[in-house]
This record gives structure tokens, sequence and C-alpha cells, in this order.
């Protein structure tokens, strides 16, 4: 037990501004092993850029961010080998094929390129995908593009993930498959982080959940400990609470009023 | 939206249509809009210019093609026989609009997108293909149009309203020949290969059509110095399969009144062949079109037909591998290969000027053996002089695809650098650099010093030696002034951008080394000390460039971000970047 709650993650007042626009307001954060995490926020909120930060894709914060224990702002990238990421948008490679792809990535890691063949061929089978290992990427269906970021996060057994709406375009087993992969991986003593606006999903799943709205957390504890303390019965409605948001019943009224020209 | 005159030539035929059953409006619509599209697509051989904003991409090319059509035109003023000068403009004219169609039109032709988008809609089937033959016919005759006007107002100048005549109608069977085999051609095509092969065959089509282009432009003016034509035509049996002589052999006849019968026979066969393949397309092509279409969509990973290819690719990359070891420029190495090798548009803008920087030595050797007079003088002008030197040309071309290494089409994939754990960027750029120059530049280089070596010997090894040192120090140097953006993470506007000041540093390198290459081969000096110098130069600068650790890769992304922001915001930014580097190269040296 003592060992689970091993600190991963540690983030101390972490502000970040695109010019004279706030983005992130002084987050603080500590996120221990095996946990998931539920990152929810609206729109632009300042989910990605925490993101993006803890990646080390964005270097001009202000705050500190330290990761199994190391300052990232001082120490190198070697902690980005024990990283795993699922971006939102599916942006890749894809003139290459699945398997110069993943062989890529594998390598980088430092993993052999046998052990990244046999890996990855073994993992697309799983995903019942193993027939495109030779296929462009362009030519994938979403789905099997989202399988293929899937596989290529966690190739290298990483003890951080991070999943940016990883279910979308995933068909439901997929999805089944994919949500008892969190829950191994976690009990496995990895920690998650996992993003993304359907509620549903990240109520069911994770065991912690941290609400951004304008660049601050405004909320930050167990599904259980959120519903006692705002009296709302799902996480959608405690979203709608906590980000201040109540018109989305006249908005919607509109609308519809709109489109049938009244 | 504005008009177009092509649309308001066509509401005249209104009637022809409702006849027919289509829906004249919503075609109309339908194809404004596609035509407005089209003023913003960048055509195949234009790519390398910066499309400027709200400016009429479509107009632009016609212009260039009326250009192009007035150059060709002037093939109508020397006193050679009108077949012969027919033939020349006439195949000219073939070659271009029919690459241009498989160029620029294979993505109207092989659209599936449209239909996801028109299909759910309520409009029928018969308009939607109405609107994309139409499409089709009017992006044609403007390109027609475009280049024949100026041989049409030459020719009917010089040979009366005849040939006017004579022309257009043969324009409109030329028109016909080309749309139908070109369709004929993509059904076989589609018919034989899968989505993806399909795609890398017209991407090769294009890469010839920016090739031939250039060589065009290049020879247009010298065609005539070239090749020496018989005043009397004596037909050979290979000309039957030549579709320009079928259509020039009506001019000998109408306008020249040239009798022959192989003369007949030619302009039966631009008669009846454009007409069997209407046929042929209507009966046999135009059913099953569209179903084969669909392919286009299929993944090929399923029938293996690119995976095997790649595989094969995977073993050669694997030799090299271990050559390079398991190192991280290893893995680069093979990552670059296999890239470059499968992105489309960095190949239709690399394949180009690779085979223009073989070409373009030759074309210097032959402008300055012109004056030669006879063949065999030429030849002994040629091997006397130093005109291998012409090689720095070649030098100056390959280096300046450098810069391109960093474009790719995926640039926006160019997060996976950020976020793996790669302790020096300068794997990446050695890896990558390794792969480019061992796979194409020397490649290239040695090819173009191959017919060189033919005239001139073994003699000027040394000197082809010293110029392949002199094209890697220049490598090396490009390299180094460059920002140094990561491989495959810009957008090919990169290359516009940084292209002209790139090309006045590259000649003017080349232009010095070939001064002092010059210099010493023509007081005799041996210059393998040279060649020594420089090849010291090559490793210090090799080393230097990689041991100084770039700047962090991380600093990229911001600027990216900073996109979004307005301009000032961004230089702020920058600002602070700067100073922020500032103090850490303080913090460093401290």
């Amino acid at each position: 037990m003592e060992n689970n709650r091993q600190q991963v993650l540690l983030i101390k007042d972490l502000r970040m501004s695109y010019g004279e626009k706030t983005v992130l307001k002084g987050i603080n954060l500590e996120v221990h092993k095996g946990e998931i995490i539920g990152y929810i926020g609206a729109n632009g909120a300042g989910k990605s850029t925490t993101v993006k930060i803890l990646l080390g894709i964005i270097n001009d914060f202000q705050g500190e961010v330290h990761i199994f224990g190391e300052d990232i702002s001082k120490n190198g990238v070697g902690y980005k080998g024990r990283i795993g990421y699922v971006p939102e948008t599916a942006e890749i490679f894809d003139n290459l094929t699945a398997r110069e792809y993943l062989t890529f990535i594998g390598e980088v890691y430092g993993l052999d390129q046998e052990t990244v063949e046999k890996r990855s061929l073994k993992l697309m089978e799983l995903f019942s995908i193993s027939e495109a290992l030779h296929g462009r990427i362009s030519s994938f269906s979403k789905g099997m593009k989202q399988k293929l970021l899937i596989i290529a996060s966690l190739i290298h057994n990483p003890d951080i993930l991070f999943f940016d709406e990883p279910l979308s375009g995933l068909d439901a087993n997929s999805v089944m498959i994919f949500k008892e992969i969190l829950a191994e991986l976690a009990r496995a003593g990895k920690t998650i982080f996992y993003s993304s606006h359907i509620m549903e999903v990240v109520e069911k799943i994770s065991n912690r959940i941290i609400l951004l709205n304008n660049g601050e957390i405004v909320a930050d504890g167990t599904f259980e400990e959120l519903k006692t303390k705002s009296f709302e019965g799902s996480l959608e409605e405690i979203f709608n609470q906590l980000t201040g948001f109540k018109k989305y019943k006249e908005i919607a009224d509109e609308f519809v009023s709109t489109i049938q020209g009244v | 939206m504005k008009g177009f005159i092509g649309l308001k030539i066509l509401d005249r035929f209104k009637f022809l249509f409702t006849k027919l059953d289509v829906d004249y409006r919503i075609m109309r619509k339908i194809l404004q809009l596609k035509l407005v599209m089209d003023e913003r697509r960048v055509p195949t051989f234009m790519m390398n210019d910066h499309p400027k904003e709200g400016s009429n991409a479509f107009r632009n090319s016609l212009m260039l093609y009326a250009f192009m059509g007035a150059l060709f035109a002037m093939f109508i003023f020397p006193p050679f026989p009108l077949f012969y000068k027919m033939n020349m403009i006439l195949g000219v004219i073939l070659f271009i609009v029919t690459t241009a169609m498989i160029g620029d039109y294979s993505s109207v032709l092989l659209d599936v997108k449209e239909k996801n988008i028109l299909l759910p809609k309520p409009i029928d089937v018969k308009t939607i293909n109405a609107a994309k033959v139409l499409h089709v016919l009017i992006y044609l005759f403007s390109i027609i149009l475009a280049i024949a006007t100026p041989t049409l107002l030459v020719g009917s100048f010089k040979y009366g309203v005849g040939f006017a005549v004579v022309l257009i109608v043969q324009l409109v069977f030329m028109a016909g020949f080309i749309i139908f085999s070109t369709s004929i051609l993509y059904f076989a095509l589609l018919h034989f290969f899968d989505g993806e092969k399909l795609k890398d065959i017209i991407n090769y089509f294009q890469i010839l059509m920016t090739v031939a282009m250039i060589i065009l432009y290049q020879l247009v003016g010298r065609v005539f110095e070239i090749f020496n034509f018989d005043v009397v035509y004596t037909p050979k049996w290979w000309n039957y399969l030549l579709p320009s002589v079928w259509f020039s052999a009506p001019f000998s006849i109408f306008v020249e009144n040239q009798v022959g019968m192989h003369y007949v026979y030619f302009s039966i066969l631009g008669f009846v062949i454009p007409i069997m393949m209407l046929f042929l397309y209507f009966k046999a092509v135009a059913p099953y079109f569209e179903g084969l279409l669909q392919k286009l969509n299929i993944s090929s990973g399923k029938t293996g037909g690119v995976g095997k290819k790649q595989w094969r690719e995977g073993i050669g990359s694997r030799i090299a591998g271990k050559l390079l070891g398991e190192s991280m420029d290893g893995v680069f190495y093979r990552f670059t290969l296999n890239m470059v090798a499968s992105e489309r548009t960095l190949k239709l803008k690399l394949y180009p000027t690779l085979a223009f920087a073989i070409i373009l030595p030759f074309i210097f050797v032959f402008s300055s053996l012109s004056s030669a007079g006879s063949v065999t003088g030429g030849y002994r002008q040629l091997k006397e002089g130093n005109f291998y030197l012409y090689l720095y040309f070649t030098i100056s071309m390959l280096a300046n695809t450098i810069p391109m290494l960093s474009t790719s089409e995926g640039n926006k994939a160019a997060w996976i650098y950020h976020i793996l754990p790669i302790e020096n960027p300068n794997v990446i750029y050695r890896g990558a650099l390794k792969a480019f120059i061992g796979k194409y530049i020397l490649p290239v280089y040695g090819a173009a010093c191959i017919i060189f070596l033919g005239v001139y010997g073994l003699r000027i090894l040394p000197d082809i030696f010293l110029m392949m040192l002199n094209l890697l120090l220049l490598i090396i140097i490009i390299f180094h002034y460059s920002k140094k953006p990561l491989p495959f993470s810009q957008d090919f506007q990169y290359i516009k951008h940084n292209n002209m000041s790139i090309m006045l540093q590259l000649f003017a390198f080349s232009g010095v080394s070939a001064g002092i290459h010059w210099f010493l081969i023509s007081r005799g000096y041996n210059i393998l000390v040279y060649a020594g110098v420089v090849l010291a130069m090559v490793i210090i600068t090799w080393k230097k460039v990689f041991s100084t650790k770039v700047v962090d890769i991380r600093t990229e992304i911001r600027e990216e971000n900073g996109d979004k922001k307005d301009k000032k915001d961004k230089i702020d930014k920058e600002e602070t970047t700067e100073s922020e580097n500032i103090d850490k190269a303080k913090e460093k040296l401290e």
C-alpha cells in the first residue's frame, strides 16, 4: 500500500500564458502511482496546455513540475522514455506503413528492432488490425489509426500515460478491450491521465477526477467526493455546475426554433 | 460568388440539360463551387510558387499555358513543311494537356470525397455526374484554348483562315482523344491496381510532367538546331502510332494542298480513333468506372501490394542499420529513408530537382557548343575543354534540395519528436542527412559524373572527387546556417520562404569553388592538395556542426502555438524566449 502511494508527479503553482492570454493560473497537483485521473474541463480550460507542459512540448512555463521526482525543466529528456501519449488529433506520419512507424518509435525508445517488431505485430493482432501492418497509415480508417496511436503510446511499457480522447473512432468491442487495459495498467502501478469530453466514460473509469476551469483546478477528488460536495447526480451535472454553465436548455430551445424558422 | 464565363455560356444550353433530366439549377451551383475551388488549387507544375492569398491560381496557370503556347507558336515561322511544324506544336499541346489532365485532374476524376458530401443530399446521380463531366470539360477546354490560341493567331496570320478552321476542328478531336484516353488509362490502372498503387503511379506521372516541363523550356529554342529536317517526308511505320502525326496530317492536305495517301490515312486515324474511344468509353468504361473508384478508399494493407515492396525496403534499410550500428543515427537513417520513399508530395518536389541537377550541366554544355557547327567539331571542342566544371551547377542544385528534407505533407505529425526521449537532437539531423546524402544526393551526382567520365575518361576522377567534397562541404554549410527545422516538420511553404537567399548563397559558394578549381587546372597545378584541404574542412565542419548542441528543439512548438495568437503576442513571446535562452546560456557558463 505504501508503495502505491508513491508520488510520480508533482506540480507546484504552474502558470502559463500565451502573450497576454493566461491559460494556467497556478495549478497545484500531486499524483500517485496507480491512479487513473479523469482530467476534464471545458474547451480552452487549459487541459492540453498542462499535458503539453508535462510532455515537455512546451517549456516556457512558470512554476515547478516534477516527474518521477525530477524537475523536468532542469533535467534532461530521460523521463520521456517512461511516458506514453495519445494526442487528441491523430496527426501521424501517415505515409509510412504501420510497421515502419512502430519500429521507428520503438527504436527511439531504445527497444531493439526484433522486440519492437514482435511486440507491434502481437499488439496489432490483439486489436485485430495485424493485416494492416504493411499498409500505409494514410489508408487506415479512423479507428485503425486510433488503435495504432494507442499501440505506439504503449509499446515501450511506460509508467505514465496521457490519453486525450483515446476512444474516438473505436468500436464498442475495442472500447471494452481498452477500458480493461486501463484497469490492468493501473493495477500494474501505471499512472494514467485520461482526458475526455465524454463524462459517462470518465465517471466510470477514473478513480480520481480533476476538473479544470479557466486555468484553475476547481474540483479534485473521487467521483463520490465530488457528488457529496456539489449535490449533483452525474459527472455531467457536476461539470455544468462547476463551470457555471446553466443555459443549455435555453440555447437548445433557441437552436431548434431557429432551424424551424420560427 | 462571382460569375464565370464558362457558366454564362453554359446557361444558353440550359434546355439541353433540362431535356436530359438534369436539374440545371443545382448542377450549375455545384459547378460554380467547383470552379471556385479550382481557383484556389495550385496546379502541379506551379507548386514551387508561393500562391498569394486571394490570387487566382487557376487563371495564373492559364496565363502560363498561354505563354508556353506563344513559345511553341513560333514554330510556325521557319520555312519547313507545315506537317513537321504542326507535329511539333500539336505534339507539345497533346503532351502538356494530357499530363495536366493526369497531374491536376486526377483529383477531380478520382474524387470520392465529393460523393460523401453530395449523395446524402437530395440530388440525383445524373446531375452530379453531369456536373463532374462538365467540370472536366471546362478545365480541358480552358487549357487547350490558352495553349492553342497563340498558334491559332500566328498560323491564321501566315496561312489564312483555312488554317484556323482546320486547327479548331483538330483541337476538338484532340480534346476528345485526351479525355477519353486518360479516362480509359485510369480505368485500366484502377482495374489492375488498388488505391495506393494508383496514387503512386499518378505521383510518378506528376514527377515526369514536371521534369518534362523543365526540359521543354530549355529545348524549345534549340530544337531546330538539333534536328535536321528532310524536305520530303517519307512515312515510316511507327509514325502511325503517333497521335500528333494523325492530327497534323490534315494541315498538309487542306492548308498546303499536299497529296499523298499517307496524309489521308493519318487524317482518317485522327478522326476515327477519338470516335472509337468515345464508344469504348461509354460502352465499356463509364458504367463500371464509379464502381472501381471505390477501390481508392480500400486500405491497401490487406492486399499487400505496397506491403511487400515496403518489406523489401525494410531489409535494405536493415543492412544500412547494420552499417550504422544499432545507434540512434541508424534509427533516424531508416526513418528518413522510409519517409522520403513514401512521401508523394515531397517526391514531387525532390525528384524533378534531382533530375534537373543531372540535366543542367549538359544544357550549358550544349549551349556552349552550339557555335561549333558540326557534331564532330562540337565533340572535339568538348573533349579539349574543361566542361566537366559545369558539374558545379549539379552541386548547387543538389545542395538546394537539403531544405526539402525538413518538409512533409504530414508535418503536423512532428509532435512525436518532442515526446520522444532524445537526449541530443543532433542524432535526428545526423541520421537524416546521412540517409539523404547516401540515398539521393551522391547517386544523382554519380549519375551526372558518369556521363562526363564517358567523355573525358578516368583522368577527371580527381576532379570529380574534389567536386564531391565541395558538394559535401556545401551541404554542411547550408545545413549549419539554416534554422535547422526538424526533418519533415515544416509545411512546403518553408522551402519557398528560404529559397532565394539559399540559392544565392549556393551559387556564390559554387562559383568561388569552381573558380579556384578552374584556376588550379588551367595552371596545371595538382588539385589533390586542394582536395585534401577541402576533405579536412568537410571532416572538421561535420564534427563541429554536430558537436555543438542544437538549441532545444522544444522551442519550435511554441512558435507554432504562437501562430494561432495574434502577431503582436507572438513577437512578445519570442522576445521572452530569446531572453530566456540567453539566461540559460548564462547559467551554463556559470
